[in-house]
């Protein structure tokens, strides 16, 4: 599945309301703004919502109001989606599933009781029920018999994944490598970046050289010239010198890699920040390219660390790993570099006016897109300048 | 009809605003669609803005009009934006600076700087040609010493000469340490002053003969010369 357009509205009404407006997006997105103009938000919106779709239990009780209004695969009928989902204070108040080549009406429809109706495959009907009103539906009765349209949506949020790489993406983690890889799997939550060793240890043994090729292909040509990566227990444990030879074996196991041009190798704790940050997303990536296909990867941040030349080169990395597996990508930066490495029929650039986000982008403002191109200036220059953002007669007002 | 590119990477609004009206001169007003952007701060707090568009219907030329704000600008912004510009179809890059306050013995050695830096560009992509202004573009303006009288009908020549001790008539202007200074100098003689300001420098773009510069002056003044023969190449 892919997601066509996205619409959000965070408490709706209020004196904070804040909305992200009707956007299209792309099978490859690059979302720019200028600080606090929304692109993380948005991104939190996404991830937050995919969240959801997974949480078969209650939500928690807050004081605050969420609507989403989402569409897929809107130019494949066969497959087109809407969901529409309200949540007031912790309780589901309306939720909506339309599978436009199942019928036109909805498959799953419910109201703030948690009463409504869901297709019955099986009995073909609609069938009646009452769920709990902290819980939504579509997690809630999955049946893979009865209501097997259910299953896309799930899908799509079971395989979404969020890196965040202004952050430490896992740099402090590490991992006791048990006999038995199934030990360590049902210990590691792989849309999460703290389990980047595991991730790798499972990749590692279940795809093999495959897997740690791809890596170190992908950080040679973001010019980290790797020669070998694995985990190995950390020196500075070993160090200490308080275990004994045969106890090495249950410490807890961190990464390395070897440099082409240096004898020693790196341990994870003596990588650069930025050369952590690309090794954690390239690994956490290719196991999630390799093992299952993803359905969105979505990067907050990209570039954040990085040079002129890595963050040039990890942009190209992602967006051709993207088009060649088919998976959506949706990315924010701020980063100089990463902009001009973007195509601008890519960009997606905010408008932000109080209390909500507009995306511009190629489906809304092709001519202007177009415009821009004909000028030939970096495409930084397209945020800098605003270009987008200009309405008819502002160059006068200039 | 896709219309030929060039860009004009200039210094400041002075240029800006001659360099624009060098290319309407020579082309001609209808012939030649004209963007101008204006650049300002660093990578941090960069600020590019779109100033008045002069577009011209199915013209053949187009010409982007970079104003970096600061001479020390001009050559790296022209590194930065050559392979977008190679990449949109762009014929031909120019770009103008002063060499002032830099001393004129100094202009060899910054003119083979800049070729050095250039050098790896000019292989892969668009040409590039810098002309140094010698020593400030406003020299140009002195030697076109015509329009003084336009300004203001005392500023002959020989007033010029009697106020300033400076006859333009035989003074070789790209020996002149600081044009815009001489040019101050010569609007106090009549209680003005030339400040640099869009106001002041379009006075005087507006007053200069560009017949004048185009025929007769890239005769005495090389740069001028070799900035009017790139516009020349690029208006075939």
């Amino acid at each position: 599945m892919k997601l066509d357009i996205f619409e959000y509205v965070y408490n709706k009404g209020l004196p904070d309301e804040w909305r992200v407006e009707e956007c299209r997006l792309s099978q490859t997105n690059l979302i720019v703004g200028k600080n606090a103009s929304g692109k993380s938000r948005i991104l939190g919106a996404i991830y937050t919502l995919s969240e959801l779709l997974l949480e078969s239990e209650s939500l928690a009780l807050q004081p605050t109001s969420y609507e989403w209004h989402l569409l897929f695969d809107i130019d494949t009928p066969a497959e087109k989606t809407e969901y529409i989902l309200k949540i007031e204070k912790g309780l589901v108040i309306k939720e909506k599933l339309i599978i436009y080549s199942e019928r036109n009406e909805p498959l799953l429809d419910r109201d703030e009781s948690g009463k409504g109706i869901i297709f019955a495959k099986e009995i073909n009907q609609d069938i009646r029920f009452q769920t709990d009103q902290t819980a939504l539906a579509v997690a809630k009765r999955r049946d893979s018999i009865q209501h097997p349209f259910l299953e896309n949506l799930y899908q799509w949020s079971n395989s979404l994944r969020f890196y965040q790489f202004g952050t430490q993406l896992g740099q402090n983690s590490s991992v006791q490598i048990p006999y038995r890889i199934e030990l360590i799997k049902n210990k590691t939550d792989f849309t999460k970046s703290d389990f980047v060793v595991s991730i790798f240890v499972i990749g590692e043994q279940e795809i093999g050289d495959r897997f740690t090729q791809a890596i170190l292909s992908d950080m040679t040509k973001i010019g980290y010239n790797l020669s070998k990566i694995g985990t190995k227990v950390p020196s500075f444990l070993i160090n200490l010198n308080i275990f004994g030879a045969n106890t090495l074996i249950n410490l807890p196991q961190f990464l390395y890699v070897k440099e082409a041009d240096l004898t020693a190798v790196t341990e994870q704790s003596e990588m650069s920040q930025g050369m952590f940050r690309a090794l954690s997303l390239l690994i956490q990536i290719n196991y999630s390219l390799l093992a299952s296909k993803p359905s969105c990867i979505v990067i907050d941040d990209i570039g954040e660390g990085l040079d002129y030349q890595r963050s040039s080169s990890i942009i190209k990395i992602l967006i051709d790993k993207a088009q060649t597996g088919l998976v959506q990508l949706i990315m924010t930066t701020n980063d100089e570099f990463i902009m001009n490495g973007v195509p601008i029929e890519y960009w997606s650039v905010i408008e932000r006016t109080p209390g909500s986000a507009k995306l511009h982008n190629i489906s809304n403002s092709r001519d202007k897109i177009e415009e821009f191109k004909f000028i030939g200036l970096n495409n930084f220059d397209l945020f800098t300048s605003e270009f987008l953002l200009q309405k008819e007669g502002d160059e006068e007002a200039a | 009809m896709t219309p030929k590119k060039i860009a004009c990477f200039v210094e400041g609004q002075t240029e800006q605003i001659f360099v624009e009206r060098l290319f309407q001169e020579i082309a001609g007003y209808k012939k030649i669609s004209i963007e101008t952007y204006k650049f300002q701060g660093g990578k941090a707090n960069r600020i590019s803005q779109s100033l008045k568009s002069s577009t011209i219907k199915n013209a053949p030329f187009f010409v982007l009009l970079y104003d970096c704000g600061n001479d020390a600008h001009v050559v790296s912004d022209i590194g930065k934006q050559h392979q977008s510009l190679t990449k949109s179809g762009y014929e031909k890059i120019l770009g103008i600076r002063d060499l002032y306050p830099i001393p004129l013995g100094k202009k060899e050695e910054i003119e083979t700087g800049i070729r050095g830096f250039l050098k790896p560009l000019q292989k892969i992509g668009v040409p590039i040609s810098v002309t140094l202004a010698v020593m400030e573009i406003e020299a140009w303006f002195l030697a076109e010493w015509n329009y003084f009288t336009k300004i203001d009908n005392r500023l002959t020549c020989d007033f010029i000469r009697q106020g300033c001790g400076l006859d333009l008539r035989i003074t070789d202007i790209e020996q002149r340490a600081h044009p815009s200074q001489d040019l101050d100098e010569i609007y106090r003689l009549v209680s003005r002053n030339y400040d640099k300001s869009e106001k002041a420098s379009q006075e005087i773009i507006n007053a200069l003969d560009y017949e004048l510069l185009y025929l007769h002056l890239v005769k005495s003044i090389k740069q001028l010369k070799k900035f009017i023969d790139e516009i020349d190449s690029f208006l075939v």
